[in-house]
């Protein structure tokens, strides 16, 4: 069976390398026996949105992940409480992540129902 | 049951949120700068077993007989990361 690992990133999209790297450390993860998923918390809730553009200050797009996100069919998370701190709405949150949103009080049992949990 | 390893201290969001969702049966270490957290009021209501790193510790400033929480080695550690099968950290 597979493990299930979960990353985790909480840090801006902006500013930080996180997002990509933990969409880019999961993927990678599909060559071996490992399930992985990824978490976003606290400002990297702005990951989500489709208005979020590193790239207007020259930096990193997120966008480069859909294609991936798609193929391995990665599981994404988000957390309704810290895209309401973030100004996040749920209608702008970008569809190629096919996020799933999560309330603060599922995260106990959500961390607790993977092998590994990784905050990055 | 899961390891839950606190490394960074009082103004990081992630640590504060890894520490609002443990169970009573997790195993928490306070490693690095996570140790400040053992000396914050909020420590007694962290649900789980709480250790800390004695070194980290002690290196701080702190004097053993200040711990809330009890010290361990870091062959202790490695007992804590065998035994344990999940892993929040």
């Amino acid at each position: 069976m597979d493990k299930k690992v979960l990353f985790v990133v909480y840090q801006s999209p902006v500013g930080s390398l996180w997002t990509n790297e933990g969409f880019r450390t999961a993927f990678g993860m599909y060559g071996e026996d490992i399930e992985p998923s990824l978490l976003v918390l606290e400002a990297a809730s702005t990951s989500l949105s489709k208005n979020t553009a590193p790239e207007k200050m020259g930096l990193l797009p997120i966008k480069i992940v859909h294609r991936f996100v798609k193929r391995y069919e990665t599981e994404v998370f988000g957390v309704e409480e810290h895209l309401e701190k973030y100004g996040v709405k749920k209608e702008n949150i970008d569809e190629n992540f096919n996020a799933k949103l999560l309330k603060e009080n599922e995260l106990n049992e959500f961390f607790h129902s993977f092998d590994s949990v990784i905050f990055m | 049951m899961a390891l839950v390893l606190v490394k960074y201290g009082l103004d990081n969001p992630a640590e504060r949120i890894k520490l609002s969702n443990t169970k009573d049966e997790d195993t928490i270490v306070f490693i690095q700068n996570g140790i400040f957290w053992t000396r914050t009021a909020e420590i007694n209501s962290i649900k789980g077993k709480k250790v800390a790193i004695k070194d980290d510790f002690i290196c701080r400033g702190y004097d053993e007989s200040e711990a809330k929480v009890p010290l361990i080695d870091y062959s202790n550690f490695i007992d804590i990361v065998e035994k344990e099968e999940k892993f929040i950290g």
